[in-house]
């Protein structure tokens, strides 16, 4: 897979982790296992998990994670439906709070600040994590602002500067070639699988530290799904 | 089978067996009638009335201003008041009535406070207009000390009048907006302001305009607050500002009414029903208009 | 925890999003939503005190009980009884009307409707009740009352039965519409299973949906009644300014002749020259009150049922 070369924030494609998951047989949930990687990992964690519990009401959802993720790598979580996969995705970036009596026990550090602290704001926190939804979520604006939305919320106002992040984020995405000459047209007109690299490339605009994505490719036909691993 | 579900079995079908079809169409007939009755009673009315406005609905009619003689008598005052009235009373309740609706859908979280706020407001809508009229005059009148029949009493008064009813439909158009879109810009990192702002309240608007169209269709049809709160039946100029009295439309077919002469009961009164009428038709025109562009802009 | 080294600065989470114009944000919101409660606190004091006032000088009991209606002619008394029985008297009269052409709407529209009917035919339902009140007094007296004169030629000018059919066609989508949301409700397999048992649609609509959506049903005639007490110009232009107490069992006195609701009385009071001090005047809040005690306590029952069949089958 291709390594876009001077982006030293964002999390590269590389064959060097192989990090080993086990799902517990009992309940086919995440549990307090330790997942450890198989090669000793060149840089050091960004995000580490520590006997993170998590409740939705009185539910319990995860049960002690403990975790380790390195820096410019990529971690996929794997496990049966309803294990709880999402529900940890949305921990880190704090998107769990939006849900009513929610409860998170144990820690959760991005770069060494514990994400649940007392002082954290969750939109500043959000601010450095980009996220890819299960089905694409466009917003209803034309393509170009979709993109250009992470840019704008974050106060960026230079016109050229966006328009070259914009175009940035899209050639990342795989999807430039195809609207770069319609980039005023909406963003629901694209087809499913143009739309998620289209969701791909809004959470790509703000150069974000992490990048979550959640079974991006679920909802999209095989073809679509090729070329969004790209 | 068992023996309770045959007999009930037994006594459907014997009931459905040979009259089953001739039921079922008298059935038909009847509901059908019945849903077409109404409108047919209307429409036959609403014939009536533009066949007798048929001479007196005219040039002059529409700008001249009441009188005693039939011949002479206009409803242009009456209409410049009701389009005043309608421009101030419109700023008003989009902002108190968005701004409700935003809080109740997106900040207020379910405790006893929002909900007592809902029941609160869908009893608002139920109210009588007359209601409404009394609260202008206690209130605005008696308490505020304005005086009667003026602009900025009247204005006011409606606001309070239709603000449930916007309140209602804005809230609608914003839960309408589906929730994906919301995650979507909290996960790009916007604060709540800017996804209600920059996501959701431009997806919402059509649902919104449409709601606040119909709301001020809803206003000008309105005569019995503005009796209470003193407006009077008939002006002679056109109001200049807020604290100047004026009438409306309807309060000018009110006072027609009175009158016994047939040529006010069948010519003036009827050209009056139909100007009326034709505002609110093209309001509500504009409503429908305002919900298709809007929504095809980005769909 | 083991402290991360980075060759970058540490990521700052703690700096608040722009958190003072989050705070206007939502406090703005919160002030526009609040109104609405000042709104009914305004509403009740302003009747409350009011009436107050005049019950100071004309008892409760007088008011609640008394039989004659006369605010302006000697001799002066204030009875609400005439008035609400001229409210009554309109009130069945459109329900008579309303409620049975209001469900077998509702009928045609969820059962036997195809969906571009509906989409076509609902609207135009609505529109029944969009015509301003004042225009369907103006035909009544105009057109309904002639017209009724050929049927009945001892009616009166001003007459309950016209202001009753006026009324009645207006409140007919408040019925088709709620009762149509409660027979929708019903889920389909009830439905099922009456076909199965070889029921006729007639049956099935007859003995399975309508009994199954009655709470929904009753829900939408409590609505539709509440706004028909409600109603103001309609029942004053057609129905006249003459409060009396009626024999209800007679019909001809009861629908042919004039009578004034608790609406037409308040019209009548706020056109005439009284002033702010005076009892007549203050009379005008009374009835305000019997009249919003009325409709809040029908609103209240109405929201109650429909929010218990809406559970039902949610």
């Amino acid at each position: 897979m291709p390594t876009p070369s001077n982006q030293a924030e964002l999390p590269t494609a590389s064959g060097a982790n192989d990090p080993t998951f086990q799902v517990s047989p009992r309940s086919g949930l995440l549990q307090g296992i330790d997942f450890a990687a198989t090669k000793t990992t060149a840089s050091p964690p960004v995000i580490t998990v520590r006997d993170l519990s998590f409740w939705y009401g009185r539910q319990q959802a995860l049960f002690g994670i403990n975790m380790d993720i390195s820096e410019q790598s990529v971690t996929a979580i794997i496990g049966p439906s309803g294990c709880g996969k999402s529900t940890l995705l949305r921990c880190i970036n704090r998107m769990n709070d939006l849900v009513e009596s929610t409860r998170v026990e144990g820690h959760l550090m991005l770069e060494g600040q514990d994400v649940y602290g007392p002082k954290v704001d969750p939109v500043a926190l959000r601010r450095h994590i980009g996220m890819v939804f299960q089905k694409p979520n466009p917003f209803p604006k034309s393509i170009f602002d979709n993109i250009a939305f992470g840019l704008r919320i974050r106060g960026h106002r230079c016109k050229q500067n966006i328009e070259e992040n914009v175009e940035w984020a899209l050639r990342q995405a795989y999807l430039w070639d195809e609207v770069k000459d319609k980039l005023n047209e909406s963003g629901s007109s694209l087809s499913g699988g143009q739309q998620q690299r289209l969701c791909i490339a809004r959470a790509l605009a703000t150069k974000p530290k992490v990048l979550l994505m959640d079974e991006p490719c679920s909802a999209l036909d095989p073809i679509a799904t090729g070329a969004s691993r790209n | 089978m068992t023996v309770s579900q045959h007999i009930s079995a037994t006594t459907i079908s014997h009931a459905g067996k040979q009259t089953g079809h001739v039921k079922d169409w008298v059935l038909l007939i009847v509901c059908l009638l019945s849903t077409c009755i109404g409108g047919a009673a209307l429409f036959t009315l609403l014939g009536y009335v533009l066949v007798d406005a048929a001479g007196w609905l005219d040039w002059q009619f529409l700008t001249s201003t009441t009188s005693r003689f039939p011949e002479k008598a206009g409803i242009f005052p009456a209409l410049v008041g009701s389009v005043y009235m309608a421009a101030m009373l419109l700023p008003a309740a989009m902002i108190l009535g968005i701004g409700a609706a935003v809080y109740l859908t997106e900040y207020a979280r379910a405790n006893w406070l929002t909900k007592f706020i809902n029941i609160n407001i869908a009893n608002l809508a139920g109210v009588p207009s007359v209601v409404w009229g009394l609260l202008g005059l206690g209130l605005f009148i008696q308490l505020f000390g304005m005086t009667y029949g003026t602009l900025l009493v009247g204005s006011l008064t409606m606001v309070l009048l239709i603000l449930p009813v916007i309140i209602i439909a804005s809230a609608e158009a914003i839960k309408a907006v589906p929730d994906s879109l919301r995650q979507a810009a909290y996960g790009v990192g916007a604060t709540k302001w800017q996804t209600i702002s920059r996501v959701v309240f431009p997806r919402a608007l059509p649902g919104i305009l449409t709601g606040t169209v119909l709301s001020l269709a809803r206003a000008l049809g309105e005569t019995a607050p503005l009796i209470m709160i003193g407006v009077p039946t008939a002006v002679f100029s056109t109001p200049s500002g807020p604290t100047d009295k004026f009438t409306t439309m309807t309060m000018q077919l009110f006072s027609w009414s009175d009158y016994p002469q047939p040529e006010f009961q069948y010519g003036v009164l009827a050209a009056g029903v139909v100007t009326l009428l034709v505002v609110l038709l093209l309001l509500n025109a504009l409503a429908i208009y305002l919900r298709h562009r809007f929504q095809n802009k980005h769909e | 925890m083991d402290s991360i080294e980075t060759a970058n600065p540490l990521l700052d989470l703690t700096q608040g999003v722009r958190s003072g114009r989050e705070r206007l944000a939502r406090w703005m919101a919160f002030i526009c939503a609040a109104v609405t409660v000042l709104i009914t606190g305004g509403i009740i004091t302003v009747l409350l005190v009011n009436a107050a006032e005049f019950f100071a000088d004309w008892p409760v009991w007088d008011f609640l009980t008394g039989t004659k209606w006369s605010p302006a002619i000697e001799p002066v008394e204030y009875g609400v009884l005439p008035l609400v029985c001229g409210t009554l008297i309109i009130t069945a009269g459109s329900a008579i009307i309303a409620l049975p052409l209001g469900v077998a709407a509702a009928v045609y529209l969820s059962e036997y409707a195809r969906p571009r009917v509906r989409a076509v035919v609902k609207p135009c339902l609505e529109i029944l009740a969009g015509v301003p009140t004042v225009v369907y007094g103006y035909f009544a007296l105009v057109y309904v009352t002639p017209g009724l004169k050929s049927v009945f030629p001892t009616i009166s000018t001003f007459n309950t039965l016209s202001a009753s059919i006026v009324v009645g066609i207006m409140i007919i989508p408040f019925v088709a519409s709620i009762s149509e949301d409660a027979i929708r409700a019903v889920p389909k397999s009830l439905r099922m299973a009456g076909y199965g048992l070889g029921a006729s649609k007639f049956s099935v609509i007859v003995r399975i949906v309508i009994p199954a959506a009655f709470s929904g049903i009753i829900a939408s005639f409590i609505l539709a009644l509440s706004r028909a007490i409600g109603e103001t110009m309609a029942v004053t232009i057609a129905a006249g300014q003459t409060p009396r107490l009626v024999n209800l069992l007679n019909l001809d006195e009861t629908f042919l002749r004039p009578a004034e609701t608790m609406t037409a009385a308040m019209v009548n009071i706020g056109m005439s020259d009284v002033t702010g001090d005076s009892l007549a005047y203050r009379s005008l809040f009374a009835i305000g009150l019997v009249l919003f005690c009325m409709t809040f306590l029908m609103n209240i029952l109405g929201s109650w049922v429909t929010s218990r069949f809406r559970e039902k089958y949610e």
